[in-house]
């Protein structure tokens, strides 16, 4: 290992965030879909802003047999369908002189020998310093093979006293053994400070804001605790069905496929402490700390706590849609949930008996995540005197809407003008799109140029990933056990999930929110 | 039948009555637009057309920052004072559905205006809680008073406009310290150069560039004839970044030293039509730089042991798309301040 590169000082001062050095991004699976509708686009986007550094090459890693040529082809027509911004030709010419595709098996360790020859040759030619990112977008049953050959082809580290950075794609095992297992595969070939375990929600404006909106206004952060937060309810609802991930789904449900990650991690932001700086691991410290402290499921519990359901046939947007069991390659007598609620609890001194309630689902009426923190009522002296009953309206509700539209909404009371005092709720309003006219720059674009600059903050640390797991492991293990198997609901494509997820909320004289 | 002016410049109103009439346009309108604004953004200006000019750039600006934008035309050399004033929006559909956001406008035209007149009519039309932003169009005079300045959080200006920059830089200069401002300084001769410098700093990301550094020994601006305070900005970009020190200094020649290199550069400039900066060529030793403007794209190109092409983006060049860049990008600009401390050496010629 030589010196590290020096700084170059006419880039200093230039942009509001360090322009990361140059590197070869290398993704596997190139010939994908997220390659093609994600990636690729985003890193176009990046180079169009000026946000790439211009010495920056791109290898696509693949089994078919493609030229160059060929690959780049098929990437432009990508760009041009999925990028936000329209493709000038000029640009796209010079960014795709900087693509070359690679071909190989993920098991054959001469491919990566190649792809080692490669690399060091564009470091030369295109000054790439010897800086490395390795993306993971294959199938995850390919991970192992990729990072053993990796570091088996010396790839995972590098020359020139420059860096090698791996990005792994969700999901991060399928339980907690294996995610262990994974991790440790990642562990012996990447440090952990290289490792990037991407999670794309976290790359969105609202989630991004939701650490600012708590830390960087006095107004939330003293109301911020179970003296004040009746209760916190977290949605994320498709009106999607499986599309054609049933190979996938089948095999994880939206509790794995959802939950463990995303909502999760959405959980983590709205619930930590504020952390001590401003730094990866200060804020994943904290993140670690609420997931150690959720009160685990297990048992007799799962069935009191967490309802899953499955579609069944109905009506979107007016069209009928068929159930989940009758999707392409879904088994006939599938036990598989595509719907979830839960109730949490968080075992710390702010949020004591404040519930988190969670639902997740497909084939819903309506698509959208967004997070509702509902506060206490104001004492029934006054104005709420003579309310009873499940008082959902008088509460206040700050959402923060992570998608589509992305925002924050207050609901508050408001005396409706006239003679009598008539009191109704009122919402105050902030959305992205419209205070800000620029458009958001898509979740992929901000994560990779991170990556690239290695802060790791908006990517999930390994004992976060295996934190997540413990929880989800014990409903998934109270959904299985024999003596203790709990039910599956269904309910109709269209409606707001089944009966029994109603009644969870209900139980605690509270209600879902209304999307 | 309304003047054609007012087509442009909106509803004429009564001064005392354009909160008032502003509020009556969003209740008639309030189902189809939204307002939206995030910052009072005020354009001074003297210029005879301002109004009509800066409401077509105002147009362009808001499409990306939603703001209330107040236009101040003023014509300190009437001989009686007057004010006359016209309310208007800025609307942009959003992409999904009909409903379209929109910045609201007012636009005051001040007959025989005094510092007292400008700071009264800003005042009584901001929204309230949001920053301030102030361009000032054309040459600095003593129009902006104490307590202004004191409210202004950015201040926009464009040094390339300006007769006498560094007189004009010492106006600036006092009156941001008389009133004790923290406002940030935003040249738009600076945001002109933001792509160039871009480009140019990226090519010494290249290991084999880098370490040619304190290998060059002459640079060479070829900018157009209007643009030769951009041209200086650039150069003492580079000699800021770069540790050089001015030795020796001309309108078109200069020399700086640079104690790491142990020699002098040498600067020279050439002006020629074509865009702001057309081409730079920076010789080291053992090889060159060039970057080229052309249209919408920079190239850059080394010449040497390694042989580099790159096409970047050159950015906007209107200055609606300046203005738009600076409200999106811009910090605090200690980097323009350094090269500032040069350039006002070398704008002041020899």
């Amino acid at each position: 290992m030589t010196d590290k590169m020096p700084v170059n000082p006419l880039l200093q001062g230039l942009a509001s965030r360090a322009m990361p050095e140059p590197c070869s991004v290398v993704i596997f699976g190139a010939t994908g879909d997220l390659t093609h509708r994600k990636l690729v686009p985003a890193l176009y986007n990046l180079a169009a802003d000026g946000d790439l550094p211009a010495g920056l090459s791109l290898v696509g890693f693949a089994r078919r047999d493609k030229t160059d040529e060929v690959f780049r082809k098929e990437l432009e027509e990508a760009a041009r369908k999925y990028s936000r911004q329209t493709i000038k030709d000029e640009l796209w010419k010079n960014f795709a002189s900087a693509i070359s595709y690679h071909r190989s098996e993920f098991g054959e360790l001469e491919g990566y020998q190649r792809l080692g020859v490669r690399l060091d040759q564009l470091d030369k030619d295109r000054g790439t310093r010897g800086n490395r990112l390795f993306y993971l977008s294959a199938g995850p049953d390919q991970f192992e093979n990729i990072l053993t050959n990796l570091k088996s082809a010396g790839l995972a580290n590098t020359p020139m006293g420059g860096w090698a950075r791996v990005i792994v794609e969700k999901p991060f095992g399928t339980d907690l053994t294996t995610a262990r297992h994974l991790n440790e595969v990642v562990h012996n070939c990447f440090e952990e400070e290289c490792t990037f375990r991407i999670d794309h929600f976290l790359g969105k404006e609202t989630a991004q804001n939701i650490m600012v909106l708590r830390f960087a206004n006095s107004l939330f952060e003293h109301l911020w605790n179970e003296r004040y937060i009746d209760h916190v309810q977290i949605t994320a609802s498709e009106q999607l069905g499986i599309e054609n991930r049933a190979g996938y789904y089948e095999g994880a449900g939206a509790l794995r496929d959802m939950v463990q990650n995303h909502l999760l991690q959405l959980l983590t932001l709205i619930a930590m402490e504020p952390p001590t700086d401003l730094t990866a691991d200060s804020i994943r410290d904290e993140k670690v700390k609420v997931l150690r402290s959720l009160r685990r499921i297990v048992g007799r519990e799962v069935a009191r706590r967490v309802v899953r359901g499955q579609y069944g046939a109905g009506s979107i947007n007016g069209k009928p849609v068929s159930g989940y069991r009758e999707e392409k390659n879904v088994q006939p007598k599938s036990m598989t949930e595509t719907y979830v609620a839960l109730r949490l609890l968080i075992d710390n001194w702010r949020w004591a008996n404040v519930p988190f309630y969670i639902r997740v689902g497909k084939r819903l009426p309506k698509g959208g995540t967004e997070i509702g923190i509902h506060f206490k009522n104001a004492p029934n002296v006054l104005f709420n005197r003579d309310q009873s009953g499940v008082r959902d309206g008088s509460q206040n509700v700050l959402v923060i809407r992570i998608q589509p539209d992305e925002g924050v909404s207050l609901r508050m009371q408001s005396k409706v003008p006239g003679a009598s005092v008539r009191i109704q709720p009122v919402k105050m309003d902030f959305r992205y799109g419209t205070s800000f006219g620029k458009a958001s720059p898509e979740a992929y674009e901000r994560l990779l140029l991170d990556a690239m600059a290695g802060d790791a903050t908006l990517f999930a640390r390994r004992d976060e990933v295996e934190e997540a797991w413990k929880f989800i492991d014990d409903i998934e293990d109270g959904w299985h056990s024999k003596e203790n198997e709990s039910g599956l609901f269904f309910h109709p494509a269209g409606s707001w999930g089944p009966a029994e997820a109603d009644q969870l909320i209900e139980n605690d004289g509270r209600a879902w929110r209304r999307l | 039948m309304p003047e054609i002016q007012d087509l442009v410049r909106g509803m004429p109103v009564e001064v005392a009555e354009v909160n008032r009439s502003l509020q009556v346009l969003w209740e008639q309108e309030g189902d189809v637009l939204t307002r939206a604004s995030l910052i009072n953004f005020a354009v001074y200006s003297e210029a005879p057309d301002a109004l009509s000019a800066n409401t077509q750039l105002m147009e362009q600006v808001t499409h990306e920052h939603a703001c209330r934008v107040i236009l101040l035309a003023a014509n300190p050399a009437a001989s009686k004072q007057r004010v006359q004033a016209w309310i208007s929006a800025h609307c942009h559909g959003t992409g999904a559905g009909a409903r379209q956001v929109c910045s609201e406008q007012i636009a005051f035209l001040l007959d025989r205006s005094s510092p007292d007149l400008i700071r009264n009519i800003l005042f009584s039309h901001l929204d309230s809680d949001l920053p301030l932003y102030l361009w000032w169009q054309g040459e600095l005079s003593h129009q902006v008073d104490q307590q202004l300045w004191s409210w202004v959080d950015r201040f926009f200006f464009d040094s390339h406009s300006w007769r006498e920059p560094v007189q004009q830089l010492t106006i600036l200069r006092g009156s941001v310290a008389s009133a004790g401002s923290r406002c940030v300084l935003c040249d738009l001769n600076w945001r002109r150069l933001i792509y160039l410098r871009l480009a140019f700093a990226q090519v010494f990301d290249h290991p084999w560039v880098a370490q040619q550094i304190d290998a060059i020994r002459d640079l060479e601006v070829t900018y157009h004839p209007e643009y030769w305070t951009t041209a200086i900005l650039f150069i003492c970009w580079v000699a800021c970044q770069l540790g050089w020190e001015l030795e020796q200094k001309g309108d078109f020649e200069c020399r700086f030293r640079s104690d790491k290199a142990g020699a002098p550069v040498f600067v020279r400039l050439k002006a020629l039509p074509g865009p702001w900066i057309g081409h730079i060529k920076l010789r080291f030793d053992a090889c060159y730089l060039q970057v080229d403007w052309h249209g919408d794209f920079l190239e850059t190109t080394l010449q040497g042991e390694s042989r580099l092409r790159q096409i970047l983006p050159a950015g906007g060049t209107t200055l609606a798309e300046l203005v738009q860049e600076e409200l999106a990008r811009g910090g605090e600009h200690r980097t323009y301040l350094g090269a500032l401390k040069i350039a006002e050496e070398l704008w002041q010629g020899e």
